[in-house]
């Protein structure tokens, strides 16, 4: 196990990634693959990289006037890229386009009407579509009809750059390859018209087309069925001219209510087959070779990785858009207890004698001190300002920075100092306990600042004799700087808010381990403190609620404590707390199939910490994921605003939380930054520390037992 | 609750898998002496993540498009406009210049019908094409000589050939 057990490394020199890179590796390749899946169903729905412009039309000064006059293929490939050539439809031949396809609910009908009458037709189709729908191209196919390339998105190639161009016509041809095992050499612009309809801005598009190859296919006839004008006017619209002259007739087999399309289609094969007229294809019309050509080899493996993968993500999202519903559930399920808890709980703390008669009776105060030298002097200091009779104990865990022998100099009359063998906070806690004179114990950390008032707030709600301990409340000193800002707005509104929330249900699950007090009665029942977990505060907690007693909190029992001041301590902080409550919770799962008081905790109060601190955080990457589409990929504006939104609706609840601890709400002001940066690491370190967990790995702070091994978590010192 | 002594560390059992109660005091929770499920976890760990890694590199460089060009697709000359029913694809003039004019039209552009409004006049003119005066077959000259007669236009440039 030496590769879990990191050197002991001073706080102050930068931290070497000592974990083993998987870790990190696997968490970063999953959300990757989800990255990628999102992006990949999003372009099979045209929600990304969707463009949804039109241009209008302009002059025609460029245009050659042989092509505004001539026929409605042009052809601008190869040598003839400067000086483009238009086809027409021979005479007495009709050809049937169709755009925007293939759509599951009239792709078929159209394929049906033109295999009874053994006609042949075109299909200009979006990439987008041909994802979506592999099964209506294949049939496409098989009933020996043409296909072209109509783009992916659909966007006005107007406004594209040549490489989104071109990026276009690759997609959609590696799509078609996908599901057909097919290239086509036809494209048609999206909104395009007939021939005279190019002008200086697209005719460039259509040179730059040409010049890979393609061969573009404009109209004759524009039957506007898009804008469902009535089959009469379809079919007129149809109808050549000329009698007797070639049409390519565009036609939409997508995008809307296509009935009055497919009955038109049958009007116009008949009444131009009674002119005369044959139908069959771009291609067969010029004489030429198919325009739909098989591709093999990496083309055709390459198109149906992507169709796969597409096709995938397409069922995948719902799951991932499942677990962004739960987060996004379980956040404002909080927020909602939270607003609708806290001002009860606030009134009732007003309420001064809310517990019984008041308690006057001398307390004991456990101060375990491990390498306090610095901060000891202020914390006995703070204590002899007390305003209740107490009777403080000092246990020295084995310090080697000379801490006891500052407190005996410092020699306080109401201060008993006990010496012990390095052995952890939780035994040091025990032998406070064996040695506390008083049957009310509180406990504080080395490092902690009591204010006069504190004890005395502390211990009143044990006049109640159902109550088995009190939770106080710890305030962060070190506000000043931006991580001590961000964690002083976590404690008020996730730990103080959480706290009331939690006390109005009767399932506090964590006293804090630098103010709070117990029944030394209760202590004794649950068998004390116990090394098994890095969160021993949590740990009793949980015992002493299991046991039938009430926790309450008392939000007037100020207690000062130094918050880490750099990221590295901040990250050892949490780790230690998010690891050693999920030990905390997983030691006491039993309760979940209790009864009585345990079962009651076990079935209210242990899925809500499991769902609010464990569930909750470890889905919170997928909405920093889905942000990230959506502004990246997506559309950028709605995406942000929303985003916005919620962080004012973080505001308004860390504002009502300041307000009800009386703080002043100005340091609020680095809120939109917690949320992007503090968030993240907060729910990486659970990661992490849900991945210790799972791997069995010995933490750093955990001391091997019965070996004296040192392995105490090393504190933050100025 | 298991009884104890206060003031010692606990000796309870906690949910970890520890090597078994015979050997050394039982581990924290979670904490797995033996180091099998950590193993276990890693042996599974590696190849997925890789896997995750290729496949989302794969489906990344899927998104590229690479492959842009059209295929190849030769076409016959085509013959110039004529007027014969029956359309005879192998007539070699190479200059494929048709000579067919139509007046420009109002600017008609169609758009798709999940795209909005169509901007720009949607004045479509259509000339009528009455008198069909046969043209005849173009040469190889770079302009076309003939011309078609047409009926009445309504506004727009006149369709002569230049």
């Amino acid at each position: 196990m030496s590769r879990h057990q990191r050197r002991r490394q001073s706080p102050l020199r930068p931290r070497r990634l000592a974990a083993p890179p998987l870790r990190f590796f696997m968490p970063l390749s999953l959300l990757a693959c989800l990255l990628a899946l999102l992006v990949l169903r999003g372009l099979a729905t045209n929600e990304a990289f969707h463009d949804s412009r039109i241009a209008i039309s302009v002059d025609k000064t460029t245009v050659p006037a042989n092509l505004l006059k001539g026929g409605p293929i042009i052809d601008a490939r190869g040598a003839r890229n400067e000086h483009p050539v238009s086809y027409h439809v021979p005479d007495r031949t009709a050809v049937l386009s169709f755009d925007d396809g293939p759509s599951p609910e009239w792709t078929p009908k159209i394929l049906e009407v033109l295999a009874a009458r053994n006609i042949r037709a075109d299909f200009f189709v979006t990439g987008a579509m041909t994802t979506r729908n592999p099964e209506l191209i294949r049939q496409i196919v098989a009933g020996g009809h043409e296909l072209g390339v109509h783009t992916f998105t659909h966007p006005d190639l107007v406004y594209q750059s040549h490489a989104r161009t071109s990026w276009e016509l690759a997609q959609t041809q590696l799509a078609l390859a996908g599901v057909a095992g097919v290239h086509s050499a036809l494209f048609r612009p999206p909104y395009s018209s007939d021939a005279t309809a190019m002008d200086d801005w697209n005719y460039p598009v259509i040179k730059y087309v040409g010049a890979r190859g393609y061969l573009t296919a404009f109209i004759d006839r524009d039957t506007d069925d898009w804008k469902r004008p009535g089959v009469n006017e379809i079919v007129k619209a149809a109808m050549p001219a000329k009698p007797g002259a070639g049409a390519l007739i565009l036609l939409h087999d997508a995008g809307g209510d296509r009935t009055q399309t497919v009955a038109a289609l049958v009007q116009i094969i008949d009444r131009l087959q009674a002119q005369g007229y044959r139908f069959t294809t771009i291609s067969d019309a010029l004489g030429a070779s198919s325009a739909t050509v098989p591709v093999n080899g990496f083309q055709l493996w390459a198109g149906r990785g992507f169709i796969w993968a597409t096709q995938f993500a397409v069922l995948t999202l719902p799951v991932l858009v499942g677990l962004l519903a739960l987060v996004g559930f379980l956040n404002f399920g909080r927020f909602a207890l939270m607003l609708v808890l806290a001002p009860i709980h606030a009134r009732r703390s007003k309420r001064r004698d809310a517990w019984g008669p008041p308690v006057t009776r001398p307390v004991t105060v456990l101060v375990p001190a491990y390498n306090e030298r610095e901060c000891i002097a202020n914390t006995l200091h703070s204590l002899a300002a007390s305003d209740h009779p107490i009777e403080v104990i000092v246990i020295d865990d084995g310090s080697t920075d000379g801490t006891a022998d500052i407190v005996e100099e410092m020699d306080l009359p109401f201060v008993r100092l006990i010496r012990q063998v390095n052995g952890g906070k939780s035994s040091a806690l025990n032998t406070g306990i064996a040695a506390a004179s008083y049957d009310i114990v509180v406990m504080m950390d080395g490092d902690t600042v009591f204010e006069p008032s504190t004890v005395r707030e502390l211990v009143q709600p044990f006049g109640d004799p159902a109550i088995g301990a009190v939770a106080g409340n710890a305030k962060v000193g070190n506000r000043e700087s931006l991580i001590g800002a961000w964690q002083h707005i976590e404690y008020v509104l996730g730990h103080n808010l959480d706290r009331r929330m939690y006390d109005m249900l009767g399932v506090i699950p964590t006293i804090p381990g630098a103010v709070g007090a117990f029944r030394k009665e209760a202590l004794r029942r649950v068998g004390g403190m116990s090394d098994d977990t890095l969160a021993e505060d949590t740990d009793i907690t949980i015992a002493v609620l299991c046991d039938g007693w009430r926790i309450v909190y008392a939000e007037h029992a100020r207690a000062w404590t130094e918050a880490p001041a750099s990221l590295q301590q901040l990250w050892s902080q949490r780790y230690r707390w998010s690891y050693g409550s999920m030990q905390a919770m997983w030691k006491h799962r039993g309760a979940v199939t209790s009864r009585g008081p345990a079962g009651r905790f076990g079935r209210l109060g242990l899925p809500l910490v499991v769902l609010f601190g464990v569930v909750a955080p470890l889905l919170a990457p997928l909405v920093d994921l889905f942000l990230l589409y959506g502004v990246l990929f997506g559309d950028a504006p709605i995406t942000l605003t929303s985003w916005g939104g919620f962080i004012l609706l973080q505001a308004a609840l860390s504002w009502y939380a300041f307000r009800l601890d009386r703080e002043k709400p100005w340091h609020l002001i680095s809120l939109p930054i917690q949320q992007l940066v503090y968030r993240q690491l907060m729910y990486i370190v659970l990661l992490q520390s849900a991945i210790t967990a799972m791997t069995g790995g010995r933490l750093r702070w955990q001391k091997l037992r019965r070996t004296g091994e040192v392995g105490v978590p090393v504190e933050a010192r100025p | 609750m298991s009884s104890v002594q206060p003031g010692s560390p606990r000796r309870t059992d906690p949910g970890s898998s520890e090597s078994g109660f015979g050997e050394s005091a039982p581990a924290p929770v979670f904490v797995d002496q033996s180091g099998l499920r950590g193993r276990l976890l890693r042996g599974f760990g590696w190849p997925v993540s890789v896997v995750g890694a290729i496949l989302a590199v794969a489906m990344g460089s899927s998104l590229i498009g690479v492959q842009a060009d059209a295929p190849a697709m030769g076409i016959p000359a085509q013959p110039s406009r004529s007027p014969a029913p029956s359309p005879s694809p192998t007539r070699s003039t190479p200059a494929t210049a048709v000579s067919s004019s139509s007046s420009p039209r109002g600017v008609a552009r169609s758009a798709t019908p999940g795209a909005g409004a169509t901007p720009g006049a949607k004045a479509s003119a259509t000339p009528p094409r009455t008198a069909a005066a046969p043209s005849k077959a173009a040469v190889t000259a770079p302009k076309p000589a003939t011309t078609a007669q047409r009926g009445a236009k309504p506004s727009g440039r006149p369709a002569k050939q230049p």
